[in-house]
């Protein structure tokens, strides 16, 4: 019955229907379909300059027939990573093939359990939020994911619990990125007037730089409650994506400074894709640049690089958490 | 126990039809020439069908790979002779699809819905008695998804077309029972749509960008058949049972769409069952 149905539908689909190549699901159909989705839709080959050409004859000589299925994995991560993106990945049911130098190859800056001797254990949580107050009034929000969110009726109860504080520091070190809504979401609490965020764009075909124009797009100030005392943002190499473009946006604001190491970069909203095997892809399709219309695929330099120090660390002390209390109490 | 449930089957199709009809029909259609030359006797048609198949879907927005697996399909249909003119039919036809459909690996799912709604006007000749051929115009829209579940940024790709076109339709009729007059008759409609405007993002461009960020620039698009052939081909066959006609048939759906770099393309071809009911109305 099956067959019939497949029949059927062949003779249809031979009449003028839409095709796109189709590979094997061999070595090499997977490595020349993995080389062609990333040709036609990674959107930073000009950016970073790479020649995709040169990386297709250095791998392609490593593709055997046959091919175990983890060699092959091995062969286009390797490829993958020359691409240097943290939003590149390619995913199997034995193995995720990622990029991590970009923080792994830095310090840490973070250890949650100097953290601890910050907020303790009786901290609150709300939306995604750890949140309470330091010694000597200062408010502090740890935002360890944009993947989830606080709603607006948790900010209104967090930035209530902070009313008498002198400042707000937010703690974003460790912050891998997600939903970009919520960057405008807490941004909002933040601004007056409608601000410029920043721009984005799309690729408009499949040559390297077949690309939209800029389109600007626009942050509003929230009708609810607001934060206009000062505010240190915590960042560290593994402040990344969405993180990244929330590091970014505050940075813009006057009364928001940046702490601590630069931040991991991630510019490029991902897509997705397949090969034949069935592993997953994904790399970055659409660049998003900053206000002054600059790409930070490799990150953001802090207003206040602050190193976080062996020796503060021996004596449970963070001091970019340190300086950031130390800046607010100046305001 | 099949004949028991097929009888229920068919008394419940026959009462939704009931349900859908007129409340101001007198008589039942008996298939005779002589009612179709009377304007003021209107015969409608209403039918609705179930129907399983198979369905293939290509969306480069959200994979390269052709996806192919299980269709079903919900369709009602509503043909009235026009006031205007015995000869002249209003046709309309409402779909629902619904596809499920894997990689060809077996480990990805891709899912899709797809309303259709048609309206053609076909004016219908009688050749040699029993043979009646006809033809008109054709518009009407889709609206539907496709869900890609593996995927992130770009899960979904939706869809939203409008178009107009041309119908046909090939019908015969046997006489099996000449002191009744009942029927049965074979139907081919043939579904045509020629230009489009129709909803396509932009190559590398996110769903958050156009909803969103607001930016839709080039996202609407017209064409005709350089911008994918689409179409809508049905084979059936109408059995005279109890007061209406037992149907059955093969009904194929084909949409495609080509531009800014992408490519759809969906196809499905359904076994379908249903009732009709052919009643008159009279002013």
């Amino acid at each position: 019955m099956k067959k019939l149905f497949i029949y059927i539908i062949s003779i249809f689909a031979l009449c003028s229907c839409v095709k796109e190549e189709q590979f094997d699901n061999t070595a090499r159909g997977n490595f020349e379909a993995c080389w062609k989705i990333i040709n036609e839709r990674y959107c930073f080959f000009e950016y970073k300059d790479i020649d995709w050409q040169d990386i297709y004859y250095k791998y392609e000589q490593k593709i055997e027939s046959p091919m175990r299925a983890d060699s092959l994995f091995s062969v286009l991560n390797q490829m993958l990573c020359e691409l240097k993106d943290g939003h590149v990945n390619i995913y199997s049911s034995f193995d995720v093939g990622r990029y991590w130098d970009w923080f792994e190859n830095y310090p840490n800056n973070f250890d949650s359990s100097i953290q601890k001797n910050y907020i303790g254990t009786n901290y609150k949580i709300a939306g995604g939020m750890k949140y309470t107050i330091l010694p000597d009034s200062v408010g502090y929000i740890y935002y360890g994911s944009f993947e989830s969110g606080p709603s607006d009726t948790n900010l209104d109860n967090i930035f209530r619990y902070f009313s008498e504080c002198k400042g707000l520091i937010i703690d974003i070190r460790d912050n891998g990125g997600g939903t970009l809504s919520f960057v405008e979401r807490i941004v909002g609490r933040f601004i007056t007037e409608r601000i410029c965020a920043g721009y984005i764009q799309h690729k408009t075909g499949k040559g390297h730089n077949d690309f939209s124009s800029l389109h600007p797009f626009y942050f509003d100030p929230s009708n609810r409650i607001k934060w206009f005392k000062p505010i240190a943002v915590l960042t560290n190499r593994h402040t990344y994506s969405a993180a990244n473009n929330f590091a970014s946006v505050m940075q813009s604001i006057p009364h928001a400074k940046l702490f601590g190491d630069r931040t991991g970069g991630g510019c490029g909203l991902p897509f997705s894709s397949e090969l034949p095997v069935g592993w997953s892809i994904r790399f970055s399709a659409s660049p998003i640049y900053d206000i002054n219309k600059n790409l930070t695929e490799f990150g953001i330099d802090p207003d206040f690089n602050v190193q976080m120090s062996e020796s503060g660390m021996m004596g449970g002390k963070d001091d970019i958490i340190d300086a950031a209390i130390g800046y607010i109490l100046q305001q | 126990m099949r004949k028991k449930i097929l009888f229920v089957l068919i008394l419940f199709m026959q009462g939704v039809v009931i349900l859908f009809a007129q409340n101001d029909s007198l008589y039942n259609q008996t298939g005779s020439k002589q009612q179709y030359e009377v304007c003021e006797f209107r015969p409608v048609t209403q039918s609705l069908l179930v129907g399983i198949g198979g369905a293939n879907m290509l969306d480069t927005y959200l994979s390269p790979l052709d996806y192919s697996g299980l269709s079903l399909a919900l369709r009602t249909e509503r043909e009235k002779v026009s006031k205007y003119s015995a000869n002249r039919l209003n046709r309309h036809i409402f779909d629902v699809l619904f596809l499920s459909t894997d990689n060809v690996s077996g480990n990805g799912i891709q899912v899709a819905g797809l309303i259709n709604y048609s309206y053609s006007m076909l004016w219908q000749k009688e050749l040699f008695g029993a043979l009646t051929i006809g033809g008109g115009p054709l518009a009407g829209f889709d609206l539907g998804f496709i869900y890609n579940m593996r995927n992130g940024n770009n899960p979904a790709s939706a869809i939203a077309n409008i178009y107009l076109g041309g119908a046909a339709l090939v019908k015969y009729r046997f006489n099996i029972d000449k002191l009744t007059r009942r029927s049965f008759f074979i139907n081919l409609h043939w579904d045509l749509p020629v230009v489009k405007t129709f909803f396509c993002p932009n190559y590398g461009q996110s769903y958050y960008e156009i909803f969103s960020l607001g930016n839709t620039d080039n996202t609407v698009h017209f064409g005709s058949f350089n911008k994918g052939f689409d179409s809508d081909l049905n084979l059936s066959v109408d059995v005279p049972m109890f007061n209406g006609y037992l149907k059955l048939g093969v009904y194929n759906k084909v949409r495609n769409m080509e531009a800014n770099s992408l490519k759809r393309r969906i196809i499905s071809t359904d076994f379908m069952i249903g009732y009709s009911r052919r009643l008159v109305l009279v002013k």
